[in-house]
């Protein structure tokens, strides 16, 4: 299993009027590929700008990311940047809603020339249906849909470019419950049958117990711990970890028995 | 599409007075189109002068009355419509692409650039547009081509600043960070994702706006700096007709209501596109 | 029964766009005194804007309501707005909503905030008076410097204190019911369990009874006595929480249930891809609710 992403020794720094504020502090961590890898924090615990780093938002203040043993940290070829698409958290702000679902959708197929003009829209018909959505949809604006399609949509934009790793931030935080079901299903089946690199980013520890494989549990910028899912949440070592696990509201007796 | 067309008409006539405006404007769109075929005396537009009918007062072949070279007022004011409008769309036709051009680099580059540029705006905001387009007019010539020149080079600022302001605020959203992480080149960004969101308000404002340069024109006009006789303008005969004021009231009264039903027109229907665009129908 | 709160058959529907829609079916709805009771449902399920029509805080042109809202015998639908502005909002019932940046004046401090909240009840304490029933109720939520934040502007706290001092002005006129609209929903996980913490002890100490809205059936386990399931607009099950967690009925309250991704690593939650129509399933009651209600006849 190679290390298709490393983050060495990263850290973030902003100047926010005049103060300094460290939102990473020299993060390392190593995701294989096939990975479902969570990354879990509260808010201010740097997991979003962790993402923004990986995707290439942002540049690290010090440290280095490497994509299968390329320095992707200061610049990232366009290459790159098909190689790692995003679905964010917000279905109501990550559709452009001036663009029809199709021109949301056709974005990364007509930059990487994924396929010839005339095929677009075969191709966004076909993003439409690995997606559980209608063709229907595709001159529809973002505004007609509901959150659960609008989500769907924004994960057929993120692999149209047949990407090999995926930045999940927050994908199922603003669904209700039985949409986020669904939504869990279908990035599972997509992550198997495309092959993808997951980076979950999320504050919900149970959907984190059931998606990923492996963990990092984020706090004040610090990683504070970090291994396998089974064994993070069977044995947490570190405090905040277990304080974590504690505070969820479970919904049933057995859930109350495995808290720490 | 058609659906979303319908439902915006739907928020529209949910106010009566956009609606008038609406009629309003598409009257005077007609009259503008129209004129030749809908006035009786076309020809008074131009270098026409008939002393024996000079001053008559509004009556059933001159229904707004004659002015001192005994042409139609009716058929002028109609012409004068024409002259505005059209003086007004090409100012807004050179200022709004230009505005929109710099607003969207000084809202998406940040730095030294943006600075520059926006403080350049602020320079032709704070302009009094009306004086200086008299200086510049008054130094010049008073043909249409400097009237439109001097306009519109103080109107481009404005657009700038409100293409700035959106661009400024919708610049972080996921959706232009989504457009990023595709690959998607800052051109692309500025003109495919940007913009397209900035134009409800452009669209609204530059609906307001033909109101406000034909008033300006207007005033022009009225103070003798605008386009020259024989052409006819709205400000221009209201001024000439001010002296006469008490004994042929109609030489001022209906060019000077014609300003007015025109300027009432497109700011009601400025304000319902504003307000049907703002409405969130859940 | 002697409810302290009774809706009966409330309906809800909006004027739009070439329909007309419906968006609360006949709900009925008991709460007692002192009782914390939860309703729970999805997005849309109509939870918030019934709180909103309980205040008589739904402003809406389009909407048309019908049915009763009675409060201690009183129907609140009737009241004028005067009544409920003087008698009913901020003292008698009073409401925690879900966002606490959104639900404090930016441009004035806490303490000005707070005063607010304290007139309401008394409007002749003099400065000092009203400063030390500020401090008295700061004190409760354990904050170690209540001068400086009484200085502060909403900003300048973190949303988790921000909460804290909601919940504090809900509750200090000892209220008889607190409408509390996902209270800690836009909270982390290890605040909300605070601020949950911090609704029951201060209701408890007072008495006050709770209706807390939310679609979080974890935080419905932990904090109320009673449940009422609701699916776009209709209440499809009602029973005592461990009846509710332990033997669901209604196919909706099963679905949620099973949908929810479990500590114990179960697997991706579960979910019917051909759901039935959810609102023609009838309404289920659960029977030890009968002997519950007794207690309060």
């Amino acid at each position: 299993m190679k290390n298709i992403l490393k983050i060495e020794n990263i850290t973030k720094e902003y100047k926010i009027a005049s103060k300094k504020v460290i939102a990473l502090n020299n993060i390392s961590l190593n995701v294989q590929t096939g990975d479902c890898l969570a990354i879990v924090g509260e808010s201010g615990s740097g997991k979003t700008t962790l993402g923004r780093l990986i995707l290439g938002l942002e540049n690290p203040t010090k440290g280095n990311i490497f994509y299968n043993n390329k320095n992707i940290s200061i610049k990232r070829s366009i290459q790159d940047r098909k190689d790692i698409q995003v679905v964010q958290q917000n279905p109501l702000t990550s559709l452009n809603p001036k663009n029809k679902i199709s021109s949301n959708i056709s974005l990364p197929l007509k930059i990487h020339k994924i396929v010839k003009m005339k095929s677009i829209t075969e191709k966004v018909i076909e993003l439409l249906n690995s997606v559980g959505l209608n063709k229907d949809l595709i001159n529809s604006f973002p505004s007609s849909l509901s959150g659960g399609q609008k989500q769907r949509v924004a994960i057929a934009r993120a692999i149209a470019s047949n990407p090999k790793i995926i930045v999940l931030d927050e994908p199922t935080s603003a669904l209700d419950v039985l949409v986020q079901a669904k939504v869990l299903k279908l990035l599972s089946d997509i992550q198997k049958k495309y092959n993808l690199t997951y980076l979950f980013i999320t504050h919900d520890l149970g959907v984190v117990r059931n998606v990923s494989n492996r963990v990092v549990v984020l706090k004040n910028g610090e990683i504070v711990e970090k291994g396998e899912t089974v064994e993070v949440f069977q044995r947490p070592k570190h405090e905040y970890t277990k304080n974590l696990i504690r505070s969820i509201p479970v919904v049933s007796i057995e859930e109350e028995k495995i808290k720490p | 599409m058609l659906e979303n067309i319908l439902i915006f008409w739907f928020k529209f006539k949910m106010n009566p007075f956009s609606i008038l405006g609406l009629i309003i404007v598409c009257v005077v769109v007609l009259i503008t189109i129209f004129v030749p075929f809908i006035t009786p005396f076309p020809e008074h537009a131009g270098k026409v002068v008939d002393f024996s009918n000079m001053n008559q007062p509004p009556n059933n072949i001159n229904y707004f009355g004659t002015d001192t070279l005994g042409r139609d007022v009716f058929s002028r004011t109609m012409f004068a419509y024409r002259t505005s409008f059209f003086l007004s769309l090409v100012v807004l036709l050179i200022a709004v692409p230009v505005g929109i051009f710099f607003g969207l680099l000084g809202g998406y580059f940040t730095g030294l650039f943006e600075n520059i540029l926006m403080r350049i705006v602020d320079v032709f905001l704070s302009l009094p547009a009306l004086v200086l387009a008299m200086v510049i007019i008054g130094l010049t010539e008073h043909s249409m081509t400097y009237i439109m020149a001097a306009i519109s080079l103080l109107w481009w600022p404005w657009y700038s600043r409100l293409v700035y302001s959106i661009t400024k605020s919708i610049k972080n959203e996921d959706y232009i960070a989504a457009a990023k992480i595709c690959g998607a080149s800052n051109f692309h960004i500025l003109f495919f994702e940007i913009l397209p969101n900035c134009l409800p308000s452009i669209l609204t404002k530059i609906t307001t706006d033909l109101a406000f340069v034909i008033m300006i024109i207007a005033a022009l006009g009225f103070v003798g700096l605008g386009v020259q006789p024989p052409i006819p303008d709205l400000g221009r005969m209201t001024a000439d007709g001010m002296d006469l004021v008490f004994d042929s009231y109609w030489l001022s009264l209906f060019p000077g209501l014609a300003i007015l039903f025109l300027v009432v027109g497109f700011n009601l229907l400025g304000d319902g596109l504003r307000e049907a665009f703002d409405l969130d129908l859940r | 029964m002697n409810s302290l709160l009774s809706i009966e058959s409330l309906e809800l529907s909006f004027e739009l766009y070439k329909r007309n829609l419906k968006v609360l079916n006949e709900i009925n709805l008991k709460l007692f005194k002192g009782e914390k009771i939860a309703v729970v449902g999805e997005s849309g399920s109509g939870k918030s804007v019934m709180l909103r029509i309980i205040l008589g805080i739904l402003h809406d042109k389009n909407a048309l309501i019908r049915g009763k809202v009675f409060f201690d015998s009183i129907d609140l639908r009737i009241q004028k707005e005067s009544y409920m502005k003087n008698h009913i909002r901020g003292r008698e019932i009073s409401m925690i909503f879900q966002d606490p940046m959104a639900s404090l004046n930016p441009v004035f401090t806490i303490r000005d905030q707070i005063t607010n909240v304290i007139k309401l009840k008394n409007k002749n304490l003099k400065k000092n008076e009203i400063e030390d029933i500020a401090f008295e109720q700061l004190k409760k939520v354990s904050i170690s410097d209540i001068g400086r934040v009484l200085d502060s502007y909403p900003f300048q706290l973190s949303g988790g204190m921000a909460q804290r001092i909601l919940i504090i002005m809900a509750l200090m006129n000892n209220p008889k019911i607190v409408l509390a609209d996902e209270p800690s929903t836009a909270l982390d996980v290890t605040l909300q369990k605070q601020a949950l913490n911090l609704m029951n002890e201060l209701t408890n100490e007072i008495q006050s009874a709770v209706l807390l809205v939310t679609h979080n059936l974890g935080v419905v386990r932990e904090f109320a006595e009673r449940v009422y399931v609701i699916y776009r607009g209709t209440i499809v099950e009602e029973g005592l929480i461990d009846d509710i967690f332990n033997n669901p009925q209604h196919p909706y309250t099963i679905a949620l249930l099973e949908a929810v991704p479990r500590l114990t690593g179960n697997g991706l939650p579960k979910f019917d891809p051909n759901p039935p129509d959810y609102e023609k399933i009838k309404k289920f009651s659960h029977p030890s609710l009968s002997k519950y209600y007794e207690k309060y006849s």
